[in-house]
């Protein structure tokens, strides 16, 4: 009788915590945006999304992006963008820091699905730290993956690119 | 037979659903739609803004007849800024321009301190009001700013108003003709569970003749080597 109370008790914890860890708002816009640039949040600016500049994400992504504009932050060479992307059908918010075409800081922000939340952790998202598009466009790295989060896997890799790649127009933008 | 090649080609396309898209092709069947009992939600909300509609059904919200974005768990508002058309939900504003192209989805709990309830415009200022705020902010959102030195009176604040039959039919149909994937379809085929009680019963009777047929014929190969054996 002991044991099944025991048992009960650790289904139970093991239950709380999956809960516990699963979709949610992890970290709040302005908490991040505090990170990123710890002298002092700067204001936000927008890049327009020409023409060009969609049928280039087409063209070297295999991106379509959905708006006309695209909010960013940014003071010198840093900038931060905060993107939605869809993983199996819900948006994951994800905020990557770009430097110098190098990608850092990559956080989920908030987690919509009810699988795949293991993105959001440290040892999964410190991968990107430093990645930066090769010649082809593609991440300069092998990104390993998580066992059962595939499509939240390959939606945070596809932020990760879009932010490097917009961030050389957002370099242009602003002269 | 029939089962057996439903059961392989169901099977074969689900295999493959990502490739084919198909949770993203929709079924406009109306007996299917019928069967499947897809029902409309009556309209959340509405508001008409410079000639144009915008509507909430569902989640799904629409811009005049076409649908915009879906997700949306209510409609606040929507108002007419110099350049743009301003739509507002508890935690977003969304830009249209006024041909209906979504220009930015700004998420408003980055800069407001809780759910936006109504928006408001004066000139080319926006408003936008929850709980216990008012806060102020350009047509490009950029910045936020707590409203106080204006003159509340002189904000208007748009008022929903209900959806011309006409039109309403239209959405209707929009709305449904989303509501059916092709994947699900497929799926339901493959299990049988579009027959509801029946169809499970049916598809676990096929796989145990299926089994049984799989073991007699092995038994019946074992026995016919023994026997060419035998005779050797």
């Amino acid at each position: 009788m002991r044991t099944v109370r025991y048992v009960c008790l650790l289904v139970g914890c093991l239950g709380l915590t999956t809960l516990a860890s699963s979709q949610g708002r992890y970290l709040e816009t302005a908490d991040y945006l505090r990170a990123a640039f710890p002298n002092g949040e700067p204001m936000p600016s927008t890049l327009w999304v020409t023409s060009e500049l969609r049928q280039s994400a087409e063209d070297t992504l295999g991106y379509g992006i959905a708006s006309l504009r695209v909010r960013y932050w940014h003071r010198d060479r840093r900038t931060a963008w905060i993107l939605d992307e869809i993983g199996k059908e819900k948006p994951i918010t994800v905020g990557v820091v770009v430097e110098d075409n190098a990608a850092s800081m990559v956080r989920v922000l908030e987690f919509r699905e009810s699988r795949g939340w293991e993105v959001r952790y440290p040892f999964f998202t410190d991968q990107y730290n430093d990645a930066r598009l090769d010649a082809r466009d593609q991440i300069d790295r092998r990104i390993d993956g998580i066992t059962g989060a595939t499509l939240s896997v390959n939606a945070v890799t596809r932020v990760v690119r879009l932010a490097l790649f917009l961030y050389r127009y957002a370099g242009e933008a602003d002269g | 037979m029939a089962f057996v090649l439903l059961l392989s080609v169901t099977g074969i396309a689900l295999n493959h659903a990502g490739q084919l898209n198909l949770d993203r092709h929709y079924l406009q069947s109306p007996w299917l739609l019928e069967w499947y009992g897809i029902a409309v939600p009556p309209p959340q909300a509405s508001f008409t803004v410079a000639s144009h509609r915008v509507s909430l059904i569902g989640e799904r919200l629409y811009y005049d007849n076409n649908e915009l974005t879906d997700g949306i768990p209510a409609l606040v508002g929507a108002v007419s800024t110099p350049s743009f058309i301003a739509i507002a939900t508890p935690t977003a504003v969304l830009l249209v321009t006024p041909d209906g192209t979504l220009v930015e989805r700004v998420d408003t709990e980055a800069y407001l301190p809780g759910d936006v309830t109504a928006i408001g415009i004066a000139g080319a200022v926006l408003f936008l009001r929850g709980g216990d705020y008012l806060y102020e902010t350009d047509e490009n959102l950029l910045t936020f700013s707590p409203c106080v030195e204006f003159d509340v009176a002189d904000i208007q604040w748009p008022v929903p108003s209900a959806i011309p039959q006409a039109d309403l039919v239209i959405l209707q149909g929009l709305y449904r003709g989303r509501g059916l994937s092709l994947e699900r379809v497929i799926l339901d085929l493959h299990s049988g569970k579009i027959l509801t009680r029946v169809g499970p019963i049916l598809m676990d009777a096929v796989g145990i003749i299926l089994i049984a047929l799989s073991v007699i014929g092995l038994f019946m190969w074992a026995g016919r080597n023994g026997k060419q054996r035998r005779s050797h």
